[in-house]
Order: structure tokens, then sequence, then C-alpha cells
């Protein structure tokens, strides 16, 4: 086998190594599945920053601390 | 000299293939300024009098039966109609915490095998036969999952699967399975200014979904902003659609998502020919500054084909939320929640 032949084998084997790297990287899912990240959620419908949010009118509007449906949403510095 | 040119040629032809994998059909995103064609309709108001709606928000009909759902009746959610005459039947689906009472209806499934109503406050999925109307009777309740956190809407995937978009901002939407588990979860949120997917996100791009068996097409389309979604479950392409208004905006406060932006679409159908949406496009300033009375829906319905090219934009003379299309009769028929009489009846143009 004479050297052409060898460096291409060589660089078929390192492509084809990047292409089936390639179709893993693909086929990863993310998902997470953590109750700790339930109860960091459920904290932080609690509003940390010192302002209140307020659910206004019927709606189609999901509101995010009363869980109904509203027609606005707005916020306000409690300080005011 | 010959030798390694040909070398040379083969791996620009790798390269070319490999770019070729990372550029599949997955994830095209696209803007669209316009519809092509542009008409306005005028609605017949179908008198429905023996009933009072407070707000209807959902419209549907199987066979002979319709049924609207209103968000906040006092007393039931579903109010039963002949199809298409609306002559009033009788009203179910009783509001209260009770076992068989429901807390907070989200939207409903009318099939051949009855009728299915999401409550996202007990977090189930009820199963009611409708053999007589009169009597509807649950005849399964699927809890869901908790790592679904919250269910805002859902469609049938098959004869006892659902799809039900996340709540969480780590995907899109999940298939369900009967027992109400998470089967598969699937896709992200496409946004471009926010990265990073969590439940902030996700309320912001809380969406509205549709999903036709038939060629195997789930739209979703976002209550704030203007996008479309259109998922093939069978060969798993996705197509993104941004109209003018942009994708969802929001302001963060304390984890919550408050909207700012506008209100964008309310609801969307699935047919066997295209994707039918309504679409508000008002923003919350003017919501927030509107006087006494005030107006409340959409009064847009975009037609799309089943990619995502739009096709109509149809301007009405009421401002609904809800939609029932019959492509073979051509007829919309349309909740407006303004109106003491609030079913109106289109007749489709194309």
């Amino acid at each position: 086998m004479n050297a052409m032949n060898k460096k291409k084998i060589i660089v078929t084997g390192l492509m084809t190594m990047v292409l089936l790297f390639f179709v893993w990287l693909k086929k990863q899912n993310n998902m997470v599945e953590n109750d700790l990240v339930l109860l960091n959620i459920e904290a932080l419908a609690l509003n940390e920053n010192g302002e209140y949010v307020t659910c206004l009118g019927i709606g189609t509007l999901d509101c995010p601390s009363l869980h109904s449906k509203v027609y606005y949403i707005r916020t306000f510095n409690g300080k005011k | 000299m010959e030798k390694n040119k040909s070398l040379s040629w083969y791996c620009v032809v790798y390269c070319l293939f490999i770019i070729s994998i990372g550029c599949n059909k997955q994830n095209v995103n696209l803007y669209y300024n316009s519809f092509a064609t542009d008409i306005s309709l005028f609605g017949k108001t179908l008198g429905t009098d023996s009933v009072m709606l407070r707000y209807p928000f959902r419209i549907k009909h199987q066979d002979s039966l319709a049924i609207i759902m209103d968000l906040h009746h006092p007393d039931y959610f579903y109010h039963a109609f002949t199809y298409p005459q609306f002559r009033y039947l009788t009203s179910f689906g009783k509001r209260g915490q009770a076992p068989e009472e429901i807390l907070s209806a989200e939207n409903i499934r009318l099939t051949e095998n009855g009728m299915w109503g999401l409550d996202a406050n007990k977090h189930q999925i009820t199963n009611m036969s409708m053999q007589d109307i009169y009597q509807p009777v649950n005849v399964k309740e699927t809890q869901l999952d908790k790592e679904l956190i919250r269910a805002l809407d859902f469609a049938l995937y098959d004869d006892s699967c659902f799809v039900i978009p996340d709540y969480s901002g780590n995907h899109r939407f999940h298939i369900i399975d009967k027992n109400g588990n998470i089967r598969s979860s699937h896709g992200k949120i496409p946004s471009r200014k926010h990265q990073k997917g969590n439940i902030t996100l996700a309320q912001a791009w809380r969406s509205f979904i549709d999903y036709n068996p038939e060629n195997h097409t789930l739209a979703l389309v976002t209550q704030l902003g203007e996008v479309l979604e259109i998922y093939n479950l069978k060969d798993s392409t996705h197509i993104v659609k941004i109209g003018p208004y942009g994708e969802p905006e929001y302001n963060e406060s304390g984890g919550m998502a408050i909207p700012s932006g506008i209100m964008g679409f309310s609801d969307v159908q699935v047919t066997d020919k295209y994707i039918y949406t309504v679409f508000h496009g008002r923003s919350f300033k003017e919501i927030a500054q509107q006087q006494q009375p005030m107006t409340d829906g959409g009064q847009y319905i975009y037609v799309f084909s089943l990619e995502g090219d739009p096709l109509y934009k149809y301007t009405l003379d009421h401002f609904i939320y809800g939609i029932d299309v019959n492509e073979r009769t051509k007829e919309i028929y349309t909740v407006d929640v303004n109106s003491n009489q609030p079913v109106v009846k289109y007749e489709l143009k194309y």
C-alpha cells in the first residue's frame, strides 16, 4: 500500500469520526428532571423584589400569583 | 500532484456534506410581513338568548353538537348547543372545588368518543361521555405529571395521549400518556433575545396549540407577540414564523413574566389544508388606557399554509376569541365576549 492510499485511509477515518460526533451531538436530549428545580420554581412565584404584582379584571392572561385568568397584569413598587 | 488535487477535492466535498447535515429542515426561522390576500368579513350574529354567557372563550363542534366554554361563568364552564343552528341545550361542568367540579377550565376537545376538558388548577384532564347531553358523565380523570408544573392548553395526540405545552422553559411541548405521565419532551423556546429557558420565559411564550393527527401537524401560537410554530410530529420538521410584532415581550418581576408589548394570538385550529389563527395585535399600553366599556378580543383571522406561508388575512367586524372552522361548509363560527349574543358566523372567502 503506497503512502497516498494510507493518507486517504487516515483522512477518511478522521472525517468519519467527525461525522459520527456531529450525529451524536444532534441526538442529545437536555431534559432536566430535578425535584429541586420544582421547589425553586415555587419559591420564585413569590415576589422577591419588593414589588407587588397586581392582576386586574377578567380576561385570558394567566395571573402567575393567583392562577386565575385576568385582563391586565402590572407591577408597582410597594413604597409608592 | 494529480493525486493531491483529488484528495483536496475529496476534503472539500466532505466538508460541504458536513455543513449540509447542520443545515437541515429542523429550524427554519422566517419572518412574515404581509398576507397574499386581505379580505374584510361581515358576520351574522346567531341568537343564544336562552343562556347568558359571561366570557365565551372557546367554541367547538362535533357532528350536530357544539360546546362553548365560558372562562368566567359563575356556575358552569360548558354550554351545549345544536350545531349549526346553535339552539341552546344545557349547561354542565360546574365550577367548584368538589371532586367532580372544575376549578379552572382551559380548553375542550370534542371527538366521537366524547369531550375532553383541561382543568389547569386541578392539574387534570377529564373525559366526559356525551351520549346523554343532559347528563354528561365523567368517564375518566387523568391526573397530570407534576413535572408539567402547569398545563394551560392541550390537544389530543391520539386515542389516549395528549400534547401539552411546556411551562418550565426547558422544552416547548410534551407528549403525555394515558396515565398523565410525560412520555417525551420536545423542542425549545425559539427566542432570539433570551437564550436561557426558564419558567419566566415560558410564561411569556405561553402558547395556544392545536394538533391534527391526519397530517401530523402541531401548531403553537403565542399569546404575547406574534409567533407561529409548526411541528410535524411525523418527520420532526420545525418551522418558526415571526410576524411584524415580533417575539413576546415581557418584564421580569420576582421570577414572573409581566406582559408588555402586545396581546398576540388567542386561538389556533389546524385543518387538513390550513392553519387558522385569531390575532389581536393590541398593545398592553393601549389596553391599560382603554376607557369603559372595554373592547376585548381580536379582530383578525390569519390563515397560514401547513408550511407556515401567510395566505389570508381576514379583518372582522367583531372582536373575537375562539373559532371553530368548518371547511366543508366554508364557515367559521366565532365567539365575541363583548356581546350578549356572542356567537358570530362568518363565511370564508378563499
